[in-house]
């Protein structure tokens, strides 16, 4: 089908923009970072597209849905979030290094799409034929998208040696634990938005809107992470590299709700084979 | 007296105790995660043996969300945040000291808390005045008494449920299910009130309860009653079929043309086990299939099975005749599976969540340039 082989691009062109953003961090060339940024875009649309055609291809096999409904079409729409809100960002921060810390992951997420799970466009359950599953399935992946970006400049934060400043292209400690802080707050939003509503669908489906599932148990586990993290910070208590390692553990359960209930624990949300 | 109520009350107003308790619901929940709940006592013997079974069962590992300590974890959890926020919401004097911007700001957390509490207290109205039931309704038959899910009581409605009709209808040429639906009918007095289709995602509500597809079955059929429809096409004959309706077990003929039909045997979840050997794999209609044989001048010209799911399969390599499995009925009759509810709390928690992403974008948007202290 077309759209498999616009998400095998996809993952070719972020790849590509890594690897620019990688030479332009070690030559610090301002036009890789420009051409790597560029590349991101390209890349961002063609994500986009192939969501598109997969969309239209669907309804011609006579089935027709919005394609976030599995593993495959998660990952890819995930990928898509993470380099929506690389370009976001470096717009915001009129920084090119960040491509360097978000594009591999993107760039992760869409290789393991392509090469570990069926692209194959299934008929869709009763139970997941809802207009629910679209909000709930954005909003998710929209907050799950800006944690890994989080994820991401903790590791950079914890890597990047202090003292010599101004020699890396990378921003300070300082703005990055403020990114940091940004992206877990739009992450947070997101996210809470993405389990109310799920939430919400779990009424309308189910008959009851919580019923601790593994996978709501630990989408509440990884809020509550996020809560003590955000109250922490908000009273002064966690900044550095404490704050580096609570971000990264927020994301560690991130992974376990997102991956780690599906394929290492059993129940009603495994919709995984 | 007076000192001890005061060091309780400092228990309560501590955001160590938040902390702790946070921390504690976590962890407990995690290991709820990990370990199977409310599971067949025999599950939990099998997969982790006698002596762990017992240990899990005394530290209540097996129903860690239903057991009274979480709750009293969460209310624990509800009686701090009350009490931390009544004590920090700003006194009026400062709230009118600050700009409108500042006060959403300072009144943004206190928004967020307060809308967990509503959502605690909607899910606790919800558990005290509500309930969890479960009903089968065989077509064509009506209920008014659904059972409790955690328990062995009846609650009884002040009406009268009857499934006119239940129908699921699968993807051409394939297991999946695409649809389950129930035709239902509610009525009161002798008097229908309400009729409604109901699918998944599309419950009935009726005097605060709910209806919801949440199952299906057949009764067990019981064999020799069904009657099958089939299309036989001898091969030659371009592409007339003939129809024809047998009874299982019967064998007839194709009206003037020689062709013994006869429907053998019936499977109605069909699956190969070990050396091709046929077997039913529950007694649920998933894949029905039927063997049929037919004679030609008094001998077998062909034996082969059909499957009602899959059409245009032909597995057997013999080409003589093409038989495709149209329909079937009689055997057992389609019951569908509903679950119940009632909770009068619902709203509340519709409230509470709105509140909180209300106070969430107060406490962002208009956050303090710089930490609190």
């Amino acid at each position: 089908m077309i759209n498999h082989y616009l998400f095998q691009l996809t993952a070719f062109t972020y790849l590509l923009s890594m690897i620019l953003y990688f030479l332009y961090i070690g030559t610090k060339k301002e036009v890789l970072g420009a051409t790597g940024s560029w590349i991101a875009l390209a890349g961002f649309g063609i994500n986009t597209a192939a969501m598109v055609v997969r969309y239209v291809e669907s309804h011609q096999l006579g089935i027709g849905y919005v394609p976030l409904s599995n593993m495959y079409e998660s990952m890819v729409f995930f990928g898509w979030a993470i380099v929506g809100l690389n370009i976001l960002f470096e717009r915001f921060y009129r920084s090119r290094s960040l491509g360097a810390i978000i594009m591999p992951l993107g760039f992760l997420t869409m290789g393991v799409a392509i090469l570990a799970l069926s692209p194959q466009i299934k008929p869709l359950m009763p139970a997941l034929q809802s207009n629910w599953l679209v909000y709930h399935v954005i909003t998710s992946f929209l907050g799950y998208a800006a944690f890994a970006v989080s994820f991401g400049v903790s590791l950079v934060y914890l890597l990047k040696k202090t003292g010599r400043e101004g020699n890396s292209l990378f921003p300070n400690h300082k703005a990055l634990e403020t990114i940091n802080y940004k992206a877990i707050i739009v992450g947070f939003l997101l996210f809470t938005v993405g389990i109310l509503t799920g939430a919400v669908w779990a009424n309308y489906a189910w008959g009851t809107y919580w019923s601790w599932d593994p996978k709501e148990t630990w989408s509440l586990i990884t809020w509550v992470v996020y809560a003590i993290l955000l109250h922490s910070r908000y009273t002064g208590r966690l900044a550095g590299r404490r704050m580096a390692y609570v971000s990264i553990t927020g994301f560690v359960a991130v992974l376990f709700t997102y991956w780690g209930v599906n394929y290492l624990l059993s129940g009603l949300h495994s919709y995984a084979s | 007296m007076k000192t001890f109520l005061r060091e309780i009350q400092g228990v309560f107003l501590s955001l160590k105790l938040t902390i702790f308790l946070l921390i504690t619901i976590a962890l407990v929940s995690i290991v709820g995660t990990l370990i199977p709940q409310r599971q067949e006592v025999g599950e939990y013997i099998e997969h982790y043996g006698e002596a762990l079974f017992q240990l899990f069962d005394l530290l209540g590992l097996l129903n860690v969300f239903g057991s009274w300590w979480f709750q009293l974890l969460l209310v624990l959890l509800m009686a701090n945040l009350v009490s931390c926020s009544l004590k920090r919401f700003p006194r009026l004097a400062t709230l009118k000291s600050l700009t409108a911007r500042e006060r959403l700001g300072r009144l943004g957390p206190h928004v967020t808390h307060f809308s967990l509490i509503i959502i605690l207290v909607g899910s606790l109205i919800g558990n005290v005045w509500g309930f969890k039931a479960f009903v089968n309704i065989p077509q064509g038959e009506s209920v008014n008494a659904v059972a409790l899910k955690n328990s062995n009581r009846m609650v009884n409605l002040d009406f009268t449920v009857r499934c006119d009709r239940f129908n699921v209808s699968y993807y051409q040429g394939s297991q999946t299910p695409k649809e389950y639906l129930s035709d239902l009918t509610i009525t009161e007095s002798g008097r229908e009130v309400v009729k409604k289709t109901i699918r998944v995602n599309d419950p009935l509500q009726h005097k605060g309860i709910s209806f919801y597809q949440a199952s299906y079955g057949i009764t067990p059929s019981r064999p020799g009653k069904s009657k099958a429809e089939l299309e036989i096409t001898p091969k030659g004959n371009g592409s007339k079929g003939y129809r024809i309706l047998v009874a299982e077990g019967e064998t007839k003929e194709i009206a003037g043309t020689g062709h013994r039909v006869q429907f053998a045997a019936f499977v109605p979840d069909f699956s190969l086990g070990e050396g091709n050997r046929i077997y039913s794999k529950s007694d649920q209609p998933n894949n029905p299939a039927i063997q049929v044989k037919i004679y030609q001048n008094g001998k077998l010209s062909f034996d082969g099975w059909s499957f009602l799911r899959y059409p245009d399969f032909h597995g057997s390599r013999d080409d003589t005749y093409r038989v495709k499995f149209l329909n079937y009925s009689g055997g057992g009759r389609p019951y569908t599976g509903l679950m119940v509810v009632k909770d009068p709390g619902v709203w509340v928690v519709w409230t509470g969540f709105g509140l909180l992403v209300l106070g969430l974008f107060l406490s962002f948007y208009f956050r303090r340039r710089s930490p609190l202290y």
